[in-house]
């Protein structure tokens, strides 16, 4: 098992080494909008207390957690149909699973990778320290949005491979639709109230508003609130779990799987 | 011998048409099948069926007496695919693309094993070149490689000669007959093109609309089709040859000037060639044209069976 998942960690680094896109969208791409929100924010402090404009900044350095690990996940399966080489993945002895492995262990890593660089760029550039939020909490956080990142990651590689790549776009696209829904850079109550009931749905919501808290307040929040998002979070990784395993049985039933790599 | 590949009542549906209909068929050990038929006969679909890439709806695949479906790991490493359709990634250096393969199957010595694949197809040199930087004859033996890295005991090459030019056609076909002699392993094989068919094939499996139409040795279908052609050169009267043909309702066309071609039974063959002579036309050249495996798709194609 272990064998094959370095099998599957080793192509991604091969894909990731040989292709500009990859490095520009995470990379280039993470960096940028680091920059960008954090001279925002820097613009919206101004006469403020300087830590709203530091929970932007924040805000946008986690979110990349997010959209890394998405990213990073749902690419995989693209780059391998894109070459015409998916199928042979599949016709080797690997399972879904040792697939998956590799891909969270991969996305995570990347994820790790930029999140280590914006935060060095955050300092140097904005004096924001990302280590003055707790590293118990900045650890919880990152590992939070990582789970919520690959059980959306799953259901959109499920999406593409039963509906086919004419969808594709979803792969990178569809996260930034539910970015206004997770509160990442203001509180959830500045929300209309019919949508703060959507929002709360989406486990990142209550993450982004627990780093608020803690950075504008300080607030000690209860351990039980810590719990209940991980098994909120871990309750919707296993149900997309669920939805991945059913669009993938879905698409081998339906001959798309096959199909995909013909283009 | 033992059987290596067993399909019972294959089905497949697609939006309500069966692209399989209750097919089944083995293949043995050693043995090379070749799978036609026409285009949308199922032979894909089969294909992709007997990889795990597409589920069935009914019926049951078996490789080495263990049930492909309840047993796909063990079943898919002891096999193998190659495809003039499916490629390796294309950014990726052939080497590197090897390497994962080799990781995936977990290949033993795995650095010499591709090397000396590499070596036999001849493609020693492109293992530093990115994929996408090959030719189709190169990309065709780079596929080759990677479908005998795990020694698999069955190989399933779904039109592998497709888009080569006739000399790497040929040599491709000349590696994979030396692949069957060297290893001993099977073949389950796709193709449009007969001869290569009747060349490399111990039997044929022929597909039409989903259904096997016919499952014999090239030879033995050949011999399903009763009519041959024969082609006479003579010197004689045309008005009297042409009116024993009218006569007899035998088929038949005048290529060039005293030459004819008449469509008749094997078994008649002799008796035309006698009544012409008695006409006093002396025949100066016999040929028979024998039926071919192509004689037969067209058959099938056209009527449906031989």
């Amino acid at each position: 098992m272990r064998r094959r998942i370095y099998g599957l960690i080793l192509q991604e680094i091969y894909i990731t080494k040989r292709s500009l896109e990859v490095i520009i969208d995470t990379v280039w791409f993470s960096v940028l909008s680091v920059i960008a929100f954090g001279y925002v924010a820097k613009f919206i402090s101004k006469g403020q207390p300087g830590m709203i404009g530091d929970t932007i900044l924040a805000g946008m350095i986690f979110w990349e957690v997010i959209r890394i690990n998405q990213y990073s996940l749902s690419l995989n399966p693209l780059w391998n149909i894109w070459s015409g080489n998916f199928c042979n993945m599949f016709i080797a002895p690997i399972s879904k699973t040792e697939y998956l492995i590799a891909q969270f262990i991969v996305a995570f890593f990347k994820s790790i990778f930029i999140f280590i660089i914006n935060s060095i760029v955050a300092y140097y550039i904005f004096g924001f320290n990302i280590l003055t939020i707790k590293l118990p909490v900045l650890v919880y956080i990152f590992i939070n949005l990582s789970i919520f990142a690959w059980a959306i990651g799953l259901i959109f590689i499920g999406i593409v491979l039963t509906v086919g790549t004419r969808i594709q776009a979803i792969a990178w696209g569809a996260l930034f639709l539910m970015q206004p829904l997770m509160a990442v850079f203001y509180p959830v109550t500045i929300l209309p109230a019919s949508i703060q009931f959507v929002a709360y749905l989406l486990p990142p919501t209550y993450i982004f508003e627990l780093l608020r808290s803690q950075m504008l307040a300080g607030e000690n929040i209860p351990g039980q609130f810590y719990f209940v998002i991980l098994i909120f979070n871990l309750v919707i990784l296993i149900g997309s779990l669920f939805i991945y395993e059913f669009l993938f049985r879905s698409s081998q039933m339906k001959g798309q799987f096959a199909k995909n790599d013909e283009g | 011998m033992t059987e290596v590949l067993i399909v019972k009542n294959l089905t497949k549906i697609f939006n309500r048409v069966k692209a399989i209909n209750n097919i089944s068929f083995s293949v043995r050990k050693g043995e090379v099948v070749g799978l036609l038929g026409p285009n949308g006969a199922g032979k894909t679909t089969t294909i992709n069926i007997l990889t795990g890439t597409t589920l069935p709806n009914f019926g049951e695949v078996s490789y080495f007496n263990l049930n492909f479906f309840e047993n796909k790991r063990a079943c898919l490493s002891r096999i193998n695919y190659s495809s003039a359709y499916s490629k390796l990634l294309h950014r990726v250096s052939v080497g590197e693309n090897l390497e994962v393969f080799a990781h995936l199957y977990q290949v033993e010595n795995y650095k010499e094993k591709i090397y000396s694949l590499a070596k036999y197809f001849g493609i020693e040199d492109l293992l530093n070149i990115r994929f996408l930087h090959l030719s189709s004859g190169q990309k065709t033996r780079v596929n080759l490689v990677k479908a005998l890295i795990n020694d698999p005991e069955l190989l399933l090459l779904d039109e592998p000669t497709a888009s080569l030019d006739p000399d790497m056609s040929d040599k491709t076909l000349t590696l994979i007959e030396n692949i069957k002699k060297t290893r001993n392993i099977s073949l389950l094989y796709t193709s449009h093109d007969m001869r290569e068919v009747t060349r490399i094939c111990d039997r044929v499996i022929f597909m039409d609309h989903g259904q096997i139409v016919a499952n014999d040795t090239p030879l033995g279908l050949t011999k399903r089709l009763k009519s041959a052609i024969l082609r006479l050169t003579y010197d004689g009267d045309d008005e009297q040859l042409k009116k024993l043909i009218l006569e007899k309702g035998w088929g038949s066309n005048f290529p060039k000037k005293h030459v004819v071609k008449i469509t008749g039974t094997e078994k008649d063959l002799p008796s035309i060639i006698f009544k012409i002579s008695n006409l006093g036309i002396w025949i100066t050249d016999i040929e028979v044209i024998k039926p071919t495996l192509d004689d037969v798709f067209l058959q099938i194609v056209r009527e449906g069976e031989v």
